[in-house]
């Protein structure tokens, strides 16, 4: 129940920002994915990719749109709310957040390059890809991030060390 | 390691095994949904249905609609990982808990779908609903919810489903465990 009073009131203010302002939080991190996932695509893509303004990587005819969702803001904040609603010290909330946040951050670069890649080589998969198992791995390693966070708060509090069980 | 393995071997499997299955599911569940929107709604928003994969629509004014199919699919993609890889769950209690979800899961996405008509609704109807200096109370909390739902409760309603199916089992043997020593004591009676 505490998951999704967290839940809401983070989105309660995540899209409050981005109906007013939207210049701390959803486009900053609409830009850093962009910008990002181009260095990425560049390096391991076996083609071209340009950044067409802040929020849309492309190449040739073909362009991946980095907006809310794809630019990772669901799993962050449904990671931010689980660690939240947990009772745990400050410190081991923050530890946890400085953990995982970035984990995420990368999983979803990988996520928009390999979009991108499958929109280039394999058009008619693009929808299976991007609506089905995309979104799924995402969800998928916010839950298994999450089982990791919950182990270690059990683990702290029994007093072990949590590399002994890992 | 093991148990991310097993997630993920058991995420794969799902979405093979619902692959060729799932784009009907949209188009076996649009039509209550229109129905039901149209016993709802006033006379002059009435759906009509264009196509079921993608979901297409248009209103009687003239207006239309669309949402992916596969934008619910996965959810059952993630509810039959979940089903699948949790630990502490019988089998029975695995193929008991898949229909039992994949009902719970069908109402959410009426209730689901409904919500994402309404605001696509309000965003053509009303635009000026977001301008937030004359604000709407029903167009703020449809879009509100409508946010809330894409981006987080879609992700989260089967596994919070998974979930209850593990709480409940472990309540169940619980119970067994505090009522076996006093079917022991029956017996030595």
């Amino acid at each position: 129940m505490l998951l999704l009073v967290w839940l809401a009131a983070l989105h309660g203010v995540w899209q409050l920002e981005r109906r007013t302002t939207n210049r701390y939080l959803d486009r900053p991190l609409t830009v850093a994915v962009t910008a990002m996932s181009g260095l990425v695509a560049d390096v391991i893509l076996p083609f071209p990719v340009e950044r067409r303004g802040d929020s849309v990587l492309a190449s040739g005819n073909t362009a991946v749109i980095v907006r809310a969702g794809c630019n990772g803001a669901e799993a962050l904040l449904l990671m931010l709310a689980g660690i939240l609603a947990v009772p745990a010290s400050s410190s081991m909330r923050l530890a946890a957040l400085a953990r995982y946040l970035p984990a995420l951050f990368v999983l979803n670069l990988v996520r928009v390059v390999g979009l991108l890649f499958v929109m280039v080589r394999f058009p008619s998969s693009i929808g299976w890809m991007h609506d089905q198992v995309a979104q799924g791995v995402m969800i998928v390693a916010v839950l298994l991030m999450w089982m990791d966070h919950l182990r270690r708060l059990d683990l702290s509090a029994r007093g072990q060390p949590v590399s002994e069980a890992a | 390691m093991r148990l991310a393995g097993r997630w993920l071997a058991a995420f794969a499997l799902a979405n093979l095994l619902c692959w060729p299955l799932l784009p009907g599911y949209a188009a076996l569940l649009a039509p209550w949904v229109g129905s039901i929107w149209n016993v709802l709604a006033a006379a002059d928003n009435a759906l009509h249905w264009q196509t079921l994969e993608p979901l297409r629509w248009t209103w009687e004014s003239g207006l239309a609609g669309q949402q992916s199919g596969r934008m619910w699919t996965w959810n059952l993609t993630l509810l039959l990982t979940g089903l699948a890889a949790v630990d502490g769950l019988t089998w029975r209690q695995r193929l008991i808990g898949l229909p039992a979800g994949i009902g719970a899961l069908a109402i959410w996405h009426v209730f689901d779908l409904l919500l994402s008509m309404e605001s696509q609704w309000l965003t053509l109807h009303q635009p000026e609903g977001y301008n937030l200096a004359s604000p709407s109370l029903w167009f703020l909390l449809i879009k509100f919810l409508n946010n809330l739902t894409v981006l987080g409760l879609r992700q989260l309603v089967p596994l919070l489903l998974v979930a209850a199916a593990w709480q409940l089992a472990r309540l169940r043997s619980k119970g067994a465990a505090v009522q076996q020593p006093h079917h022991g004591a029956d017996q030595q009676q």
